[in-house]
C-alpha cells in the first residue's frame, strides 16, 4: 500500500480486473491517496477489508460473489456505513437502479475518469464524515474527530496523535474483532505485513493511561494471533 | 511494419479537407467506431505516469497478459458450449478494453458479449471471436507503438 501524508482515507479497490485495478491505483497516487486492492469479495472479506478502507470501489461485476451482493451483506451488519461507489463496464440504468436499491452510495461507468473519479470520491467521503463531525460518545468517553480530542468523565485528556488514532478506530468497530492488519493499514498508514511491536505498545498505553482496562466501563483485549477487541463491560474489573 | 505514425487512430481520407470534425457526423462516426486507441485515454494515462513511475509499459504488460488470458476463456467457452462463461470473459475483456482506452476491441467484446447472451448462433460467434483475435493484436501493436513515439 502506498503511504501518503495528503489524504488520509484509505480506499478499497474490489476489482478483479488488473488493467482497471492499475490504472484506479495510479488515480488514486495521483490524489495522494492510500488504497488497498482485493481481487474479489471473497479476498475483501477474508482480509477484513471493512475495517480497513473508508471508501470502497467496487466492481459490478465479479467472479464469485458480485458486488450487489458483497454491499447488501454489508450494510445489513450494525453501523455499516461504508461509503460505496459502484464502476462498471455497463452503464445500463437498470444496473445502476439496482447498485443504489442495494446500498451503493454512488455508480460509475468504465473508462472511469481521473478528474470524475476523484470528485465522486470526495463528494463520499465529505458525506461520510460529516456524520462523524461533531462528538462520538462511548460510555463515559467523549472522542471529537475533528478537533482530536478525548474526554473521559467530562475530562479533557491529552492523547499523541497516534493514541487518538488507535482509540477512535477502535471505538468506532467496538464489539468486533479488529485485526492487526487492518490496524496497520488503518492507523499506521503501512504495509500491513511488516512486524511490529508498536501497536502491542499503544494498546498497552491506551489501557493505561485511558483507562481501557476496565476501570471506566471499556475494555480493550487481545485475541491471540487475531487482532484487538474493544467492548463495554458491565462491570468494573476488581 | 506499420508506421509510428499509425499508432494514432487513422483517419478517412476526405477528412484532411474537413476542418471541423465535428461538424461531420461521418467523420466522427468513423472517429469514434475506428479507433483502435482513445487519445485521449491516452493522455490519461500519460499523464498519470507523473505519479507512477513506467505505467504505461506496466499497463501493456498487465492488459496483454489480462486480454489474452480473457479471450482464450471466450474461445474455451464457446468450445464448450458455456454459454455463461463465454459471457462473462467476454465483459471482462470489455472492462479492459475500456480502461485501456481500446474502443474497436471494447466495442467487438460487447458485441460478443451481447450475442453470447442471445444465445446467437456459432458462426456468428466464431466469426467476433476472430475478430476480436485480430484486434486485440492490433490494439497491442498500436500501444506499443505509442509507448515509442512517447519515450
Amino acid at each position: 500500500m502506498t503511504l501518503n501524508t495528503l489524504n488520509p482515507a484509505v480506499i478499497g479497490i474490489v476489482e478483479d480486473d488488473a488493467v482497471h485495478a492499475t490504472l484506479i491505483e495510479a488515480t488514486l497516487i495521483s490524489a495522494g491517496y492510500a488504497f488497498l486492492t482485493f481481487k474479489s469479495a471473497e479476498e475483501f472479506r477474508r482480509r477484513n477489508g471493512f475495517q480497513s478502507v473508508d471508501l470502497l470501489l467496487l466492481d459490478w461485476r465479479m467472479p464469485g460473489e458480485s458486488g450487489v451482493s458483497l454491499v447488501r451483506s454489508l450494510r445489513e451488519q450494525e453501523s455499516h456505513s461504508l461509503p460505496v461507489i459502484f464502476v462498471t463496464s455497463n452503464g445500463e440504468e437498470a444496473h445502476a437502479v439496482e447498485a443504489l436499491d442495494a446500498g451503493g452510495d454512488d455508480f460509475l461507468t468504465k473508462p472511469v475518469r481521473r478528474g470524475e473519479l476523484l470528485a465522486r470520491i470526495r463528494t463520499a467521503l465529505r458525506r461520510s464524515q460529516s456524520q462523524h463531525s461533531g462528538y462520538e460518545c462511548f460510555g463515559p468517553y467523549r472522542l471529537h474527530a475533528h478537533h482530536r480530542t478525548i474526554e473521559i468523565n467530562g475530562e479533557l485528556v491529552k492523547a499523541l496523535p497516534k493514541e487518538f488514532d488507535l482509540m477512535l478506530f477502535l471505538f468506532r468497530r467496538a464489539g468486533r474483532l479488529v485485526s492487526r492488519e487492518s490496524i496497520l493499514t488503518h492507523v499506521w498508514r503501512t504495509n500491513s505485513n511488516v512486524q511490529t511491536r508498536t501497536i502491542d505498545t499503544y494498546v498497552s498505553r491506551l489501557r493505561h493511561n485511558f483507562g481501557l482496562d476496565g476501570r471506566h466501563g471499556w475494555i480493550v483485549e487481545g485475541v491471540y494471533l487475531q487482532g484487538y477487541f474493544l467492548r463495554e463491560i458491565e462491570h468494573q474489573p476488581k | 511494419m506499420k508506421r509510428a505514425r499509425d499508432s494514432i487512430p487513422r483517419q478517412p481520407e476526405h477528412k484532411a479537407q474537413v476542418t471541423d470534425h465535428a461538424a461531420c457526423p461521418v467523420c466522427a462516426a468513423h472517429t469514434q467506431e475506428d479507433q483502435l486507441l482513445q487519445a485521449s485515454r491516452l493522455d490519461e494515462i500519460l499523464a498519470l505516469e507523473a505519479y507512477r513511475p513506467n505505467l504505461r509499459a506496466q499497463m501493456l504488460a498487465v492488459f496483454d497478459a489480462c486480454a489474452r488470458d480473457s479471450l482464450q476463456d471466450c474461445r474455451q467457452a464457446y468450445r464448450c458450449g458455456d454459454q455463461a462463461a463465454l459471457v462473462h470473459a467476454a465483459h471482462r475483456l470489455m472492462g479492459s478494453a475500456a480502461s485501456l482506452g481500446a474502443e474497436r476491441l471494447r466495442r467487438l467484446a460487447a458485441e460478443t458479449e451481447t450475442c453470447a447472451q442471445a444465445q446467437a448462433d456459432n458462426l456468428a460467434l466464431a466469426d467476433l471471436l476472430e475478430r476480436l483475435a485480430a484486434t486485440l493484436d492490433d490494439t497491442l501493436c498500436a500501444y506499443r507503438h505509442w509507448l515509442v513515439l512517447e519515450r
